[in-house]
């Protein structure tokens, strides 16, 4: 690939870079730096970087989560035996569905405060694995290789975050009289 | 003929369902599922919400990209920007970016020409010190490496590995980093001096071969006095691929021909070395996959 089209595509995916550097860090200027690490090393690394289907988005949020858990440490990247375990326990306690209803007749700026709330709230590996697919629009091979796990390990912590934010947006439905199940 | 769905399996290729992440056979089986429970149809519904939900409420509670990182990020992408990318490369942090818009420049400017005048200085003569290019892969003489059971005495490769470990984690483990030069070009000078030896060091730039220069520091191992360097990839993907380098001193005591490169411990998987010799210097390289050092192994050994 020419180096101008392999700029041209990583400068358009700035935005969501951007984005998710702010998801991580949870502070502006901690994440513009981040941002620029990661363009850095990406511009660094461009002879080794080769298009795939979805394009240049996951290869730059790789580097992103790299650098990002490098600096915040090996501990947070790398739970224990111990961590996952109890963390499986905790999978286990979703045996109950989580409840089902129609969101679209809530009131939007109420549920975005709560939902917002109970994203900044959720563990931060199911929150990774939440914004990757539901805001990058990530698939989930793709946040697999992005964070470095299993793809069923995705899974199983996109059920786990999407059965919280839903229990914790039940007594937002309930409120509106909306029957939840 | 696939095995009925329960209750928890079902919410999960529900779920996939409605991600789209499902191959043919498994939507048919999803499919039919939803035909018999309206609960199922509901749970897609309420999921492909939630995640419209999701995209919405946190791209909202996310900032634009400020004007100036902007401009930051593409002026890293013009020609003009090389000396500015190298000189945050060297150690710098972006936090100074936050500084004033020309105070990356200036300082690159100010590192570029102190980076001339220091090497216009010191350089050694062109002849004296062979450069690197691309390793020949088809004309080397380190063609596969030559196994050599008691090359480095006793617990001695173990005890490299878990040091390489230690500095390729963190390069300030590696202890007396301050006294060498971080930088590529002037490492050899460093080493020559450290180790009292004349001025037929290669460049030890690995960058050819896919790997940048993290620091150096005096190191007991393999034996004797020698200067430990550590190189980490440069492809950020490439996570736990550094190598070590170890140089040494010889006056004859290491049994290496020149013009061979030796495997130490080929049953060690986790920590291959390659040892070679060049002159009166003996070189133990140490890392994770043999193919890949024995490219490093060649960038290191010029042929004439």
């Amino acid at each position: 690939m020419e180096t101008a089209e392999f700029h041209r595509l990583a400068l358009a995916e700035l935005e969501s870079v951007h984005r998710m550097a702010f998801h991580l860090c949870r502070n502006g200027d901690e994440a513009g730096d981040l941002v620029q690490e990661t363009f850095l090393r990406a511009l660094k690394a461009e002879p080794r970087f080769e298009l795939r289907e979805r394009g240049i988005r996951p290869w730059l949020f790789k580097i992103l989560h790299n650098i990002f858990y490098t600096k915040v440490g090996r501990d947070r990247r790398s739970p224990t035996l111990a961590d996952d375990l109890r963390h499986e326990s905790a999978a286990s306690e979703l045996d109950n569905p989580a409840p089902a209803w129609d969101l679209a007749s809530l009131d939007w700026e109420q549920v975005d405060d709560r939902l917002k709330r109970a994203i900044d709230e959720l563990d931060g590996r199911y929150r990774d694995v939440l914004l990757l697919w539901a805001i990058e629009g990530l698939k989930y091979r793709e946040v697999a290789d992005v964070l470095d796990v299993p793809l069923g390990t995705v899974m199983s912590r996109l059920y786990r975050a999407r059965s919280i934010l839903s229990e914790q947006l039940a007594s937002v439905a309930a409120e509106h009289g909306i029957k939840v199940e | 003929m696939p095995e009925p769905m329960d209750d928890i399996e079902l919410r999960k290729y529900v779920e996939a369902f409605a991600d789209g992440e499902l191959d043919v056979e498994s939507n048919l089986r999803v499919l039919e599922r939803m035909a018999m429970s309206p609960d199922a149809t509901r749970r897609v519904v309420h999921q492909q919400e939630l995640r419209r939900m999701v995209d919405r409420a946190m791209r909202e509670q996310t900032p634009a990209v400020p004007a100036a990182l902007r401009a930051k990020i593409e002026a890293l992408t013009r020609p003009a920007a090389h000396a500015e990318r190298a000189a945050m490369r060297h150690g710098a942090s972006p936090i100074a970016g936050r500084i004033g818009r020309w105070a990356w420049p200036a300082a690159a400017a100010m590192i570029a020409l102190a980076a001339v005048g220091l090497w216009l200085a010191n350089r050694p003569p062109s002849e004296t010190r062979p450069r690197i290019a691309a390793p020949d892969k088809n004309n080397h003489p380190f063609a596969a490496p030559v196994f050599a059971a008691n090359l480095i005495a006793d617990d001695r490769p173990a005890r490299m590995g878990r040091k390489h470990d230690r500095c390729a984690e963190q390069i300030q483990n590696l202890r007396g980093i301050e006294q060498f030069t971080r930088e590529v070009e002037a490492i050899p000078r460093d080493v020559e001096n450290f180790l009292g030896i004349g001025g037929s060091m290669p460049v030890l730039d690995l960058s050819s071969v896919g790997y940048e220069f993290a620091g150096a520091g005096p190191c007991g191992l393999p034996g004797g006095k020698a200067v430990h360097l550590v190189y980490n990839p440069i492809d950020p993907a490439e996570q736990n691929a550094s190598v070590s380098l170890w140089i040494r001193a010889d006056a004859g005591e290491v049994q290496v021909e020149e013009g061979k490169v030796y495997a130490a411990n080929p049953n060690d998987a986790a920590h291959p070395i390659l040892v070679w010799r060049r002159g009166n210097v003996v070189y133990y390289l140490a890392g994770q996959a043999t193919s890949r050092m024995l490219d490093a192994a060649k960038a290191l050994y010029p042929v004439k």
